[in-house]
């Protein structure tokens, strides 16, 4: 791996990797969650993938990606923590597979989509921006008709008390009603100077040569911005209170509500007192496995295999928000049993009642699960992203690996102890699986 | 099929894979493909074996029996129980993962491993190999089935597709359910469940595919081992009854909790379907093309139906085809289901004089699609998925670049013409409640 650090700041990455067919290439912005810019940040990711000046339709826009042998250009946003994320990706097929410079027309490509915007009189095209200013605003509403993510955000509304924290990533409806084509594109201009900007490029290349490719890249940082302290020659420095997001333990609360669905859901949203790096982390990996990361979990073996109570059932943790959630997909007349017995695993990890062969067994998938992500490009870039985030607490492969095998009994009851239960989410189903919709004939 | 005792290997220049198959002597075909520079191993095994099989003549009878709707995801839930504990359990010992799936035709499991490569394939083969169903065991997975298919119940996206299905197939298999219906499982018995498993779970009805970092010549010698020391009594082809549906209603609605309308247009196939290999794969290819052309993000219709705000990024397209059916199917969230469902129907009369209908055009989608091909052989899971379910004789996924060249544009107006001519359109929305 080739670390470029450029004199404008930007931090280009470059992996060379022989087996893979493509070659996928990412730039990321980073700022600090602000209501404010939320949903700016959101509507650029959807006017950056639609059009710019070169390709001013979505038809030329398309058409020049299966031109380049169906490249694929893609954006996305997401939060690590305290910080937002929005990211561009674009994978194209090796050169040497079709005897074409795919590599060079991908960096053009990337170029007219981040330089070259459909812009008139300072403002993005109105048409264009309203179009996707509606679309953006029909898809978040349509995210709710999925119960798991409504459920999902329900809990997390509820669980963080920062507000801020609280957004999703993909901003809300109100956010993205009261932008306009003229805010977005003064933001864009800001986000270009201001932001932390990464670049990674994995794939069969050659380092100087994408070196050289991203050269002409100027996104006008100002070096004396607050993102890149110039003593600091070898990293940006994020601090930790910046990143890493935290929160005192409060009352418990209880939600639950109800929705015409069929299947129930139950979310538990836990306190968790570890952050990625530290001395537990490894720990926490562990207890997480043993209790709802795998199928041989004690939520998936007595919640979902003994007592058929749940059919969907895991544990998820953020170790970056100090959040760890169980959630679970049930009969609302499970309601009760289901609560009960979630619990108790959790007690049982509490006290220490897992055998040696679970403790085994959930280091092997660990380490198994890790090995393998190698295999996938996108969990080779996401790893590099966290060095480059925090290069004192990235663990490379030895250290995850011995510190893994470390872990003890002892020790993961003991962190099982400091999960403190925050928030209890249940979405209680009311349709009944006999009730069929009635027909309307059209 | 005669069983040779001899790995045939093909090499593909272009990607540098080569592919390895050998037929057994007991009927089961394996595919090898070997990935050194990948960390794990994946194996796949399939059977020719779909929720579309309900009616067959069991081993011993002279007449069709029609059994439960759902009985072949049922059998594969089943499947991983065995007397002595559940088999996820050792492969989660080996350090794998596991997991199975059913689709109309067929039902495959899978597992994804670092290491134990042999004692993975070996549990793979061996645990499909050993049916194990008492009454007890099947009661109990019933409970765990009612909340998978309420699960999908809550999926406004399945409940459009699902609900295509059964207007544009009513009264057939295609209508029901992969999963069935709580009153359907409930009545699956243990004995149902063998008489599925000793006609449709036979080595000459099934496929296994193997890719990772092994060595073939040694996998190869022991996967023959392990089916050696097996005994498979010779059987018949399995009898399936015919697909036939009763007349598709087309217009009906659905009233659910959604935030915008959704609209499936289905066109049922109708015509015959060409019976050699080469043909057949073309004829699939040519008509995927056909939809690309009119309705792909390249063509000019996708702009306008976008900028007038008819489809948003929900919109899409495909069209499936298997032995005993096929159909084009478009799906999207919109305002205004009638008029696009209108729109999409005029422009598919008039293909003939669409601009999109050109030669130029069809080269652009051609090196889409051949840049589509080399990247998803990235995916192990995507080329083992493939294998499972597209093989024509002796054509297969990697085939797929030489015929994409053959292909002209005469070619895909004969396909699509044989298939619009005979074609039967369906319409079927989702409402906001």
């Amino acid at each position: 791996m080739t670390d470029f650090k450029r004199k404008d700041g930007v931090h280009l990455h470059v992996i060379k990797e022989t087996k893979f067919k493509t070659v996928r290439m990412m730039v990321r912005f980073r700022e600090e969650i602000t209501p404010g810019n939320l949903g700016k940040r959101v509507l650029l990711s959807n006017l950056l993938e639609t059009t710019n000046a070169i390709y001013p339709t979505g038809k030329a826009f398309s058409r020049r990606l299966s031109e380049l042998f169906g490249a694929s250009f893609t954006t996305g946003v997401a939060k690590k923590g305290k910080q937002h994320l929005l990211s561009l990706n674009m994978t194209v097929v090796n050169p040497a597979l079709v005897d074409f410079d795919t590599l060079k027309a991908g960096v053009d490509f990337l170029r007219a989509v981040l330089f070259a915007p459909d812009v008139k009189d300072g403002a993005f095209n109105p048409f264009i921006f309203k179009r996707e200013q509606t679309n953006l605003i029909h898809y978040l509403e349509a995210m709710n008709d999925d119960r798991a993510y409504y459920a999902s955000r329900q809990l997390a509304q509820e669980f963080f008390k920062d507000p801020k924290q609280a957004l999703p990533s993909v901003g809300t409806v109100e956010l993205i009603e009261r932008e306009t084509p003229q805010a977005v594109f003064d933001y864009y201009q800001e986000m270009l100077k201001t932001n932390v900007i990464d670049i990674f490029v994995l794939g069969d290349v050659d380092e100087a040569r994408v070196h050289k490719l991203f050269s002409d890249f100027d996104f006008a940082q100002n070096v004396e911005n607050s993102s890149f302290k110039e003593d600091k020659a070898a990293t940006q420095v994020l601090e930790h209170t910046d990143l890493f997001y935290e929160q005192e333990l409060t009352e418990r609360s209880v939600l639950t509500e109800a929705k015409a669905a069929t299947q129930s859901i139950l979310q538990l949203g836990y306190h968790l007192p570890v952050q990625y790096g530290d001395a537990n982390y490894m720990t926490l990996q562990v207890l997480n496995g043993l209790l709802g990361g795998f199928a041989h979990s004690k939520l998936f073996k007595n919640v979902r295999e003994k007592e058929s109570l749940a059919y969907s059932i895991s544990s998820t943790f953020d170790s970056f928000t100090g959040f760890l959630k169980i959630a679970a997909g049930i009969d609302a007349v499970n309601f009760e049993a289901a609560r009960e017995l979630i619990a108790a695993q959790l007690e049982a990890l509490q006290e220490g009642d897992f055998s040696p062969a679970d403790l085994e067994q959930t280091k092997t998938m660990l380490r198994n699960t890790y090995l393998v992500g190698q295999d996938s490009i996108s969990n080779t870039i996401e790893l590099e992203y966290v060095k480059a985030l925090l290069p004192e607490r990235y663990l490379p492969t030895e250290v995850f690996l011995s510190q893994l095998t470390a872990v003890s009994a002892e020790e993961v009851a003991r962190l099982a102890q400091k999960l403190t239960l925050q928030v209890e989410y249940f979405m209680k189903g009311t349709v009944g699986m006999n009730e069929r919709e009635e027909s309307l004939a059209q | 099929m005669k069983g040779r005792k001899v790995l045939h290997s093909k090499f593909y220049k272009k990607t540098g894979e080569t592919l390895y198959t050998e037929i057994l002597p007991n009927g089961l075909t394996v595919y090898y493909l070997p990935k050194a520079d990948y960390n794990r191993t994946y194996g796949l095994f399939t059977t020719n074996f779909g929720s579309l099989d309900t009616t067959f003549i069991p081993k011993g009878a002279s007449t069709f029996q029609t059994f439960p709707e759902g009985i072949a995801h049922f059998l594969e839930h089943k499947l991983f129980e065995k007397e002595d504990g559940d088999v996820m359990d050792k492969f989660s010992a080996l350090g794998a993962q596991t997991n199975a799936f059913t689709s109309f035709s067929r039902t495959s499991y899978l597992f994804s491993t670092l290491e134990n490569s042999y004692a993975c394939t070996e549990l793979l083969l061996d645990f499909v190999q050993s049916p194990y169903f008492t009454q007890e065991n099947v009661r109990k997975e019933q409970g765990i089935i009612q909340q998978e298919i309420q699960m999908y119940q809550d999926d406004s996206d399945w409940r459009l597709f699902a609900g295509l299905l059964e207007k544009m197939f009513p009264a057939s298999p295609l209508a029901a359910d992969i999963a069935g219906t709580p009153a359907t499982i409930n009545a699956i018995t243990a004995d149902d469940l063998y008489k599925n498993y000793e006609v449709f779970y036979h080595p000459t009805n099934m496929n296994l595919f193997l890719t990772g970092p092994f060595q073939v010549e040694e996998m190869a010698a022991f996967v023959r081992e392990n089916q050696a020391t097996k005994c498979f009594e010779a059987q018949e082809v399995p009898l399936r009854q015919e697909l036939s549906a009763a007349e598709p209603k087309s217009g009906e609605a659905l009233a659910l909790e959604v935030a915008m309308p959704k609209l499936a247009l289905g066109l049922r196939g109708e015509d015959f379907l060409p019976q050699e290999a080469r043909a057949r794969m073309k004829y699939k290819i040519g008509n995927q093309i056909f939809l690309d052309l009119l309705f792909g993000r390249t063509s000019q219709r996708y702009e306008e139906l976008y900028n007038q705000g008819l489809i948003d990024d929900s919109f899409g397209l495909s069209f499936e085809l298997d032995e005993r059916f096929h159909f084009a199917v478009f799906t999207g969230d919109t305002e205004n289901p009638k008029k696009l469902s209108e729109t999409l129907q005029e422009a598919l009369k008039s293909y003939k004089i669409d601009r999109d209908f050109s030669e130029e055009h069809l080269q652009l989608l051609k090196r889409e699609m051949l840049g589509d091909y080399f990247s998803s052989l990235n995916s192990l899971e995507y080329i083992a998925s493939q294998f499972s379910s597209e093989i024509y004789e002796d054509l297969n996924f990697f085939d797929l670049p030489e015929l994409l060249n053959e292909l002209t544009l005469a070619d895909i107006e004969k396909s699509a013409e044989q298939f619009i001519k005979a074609m039967k359109v369906v319409t079927f929305t989702i409402v906001p409640k």
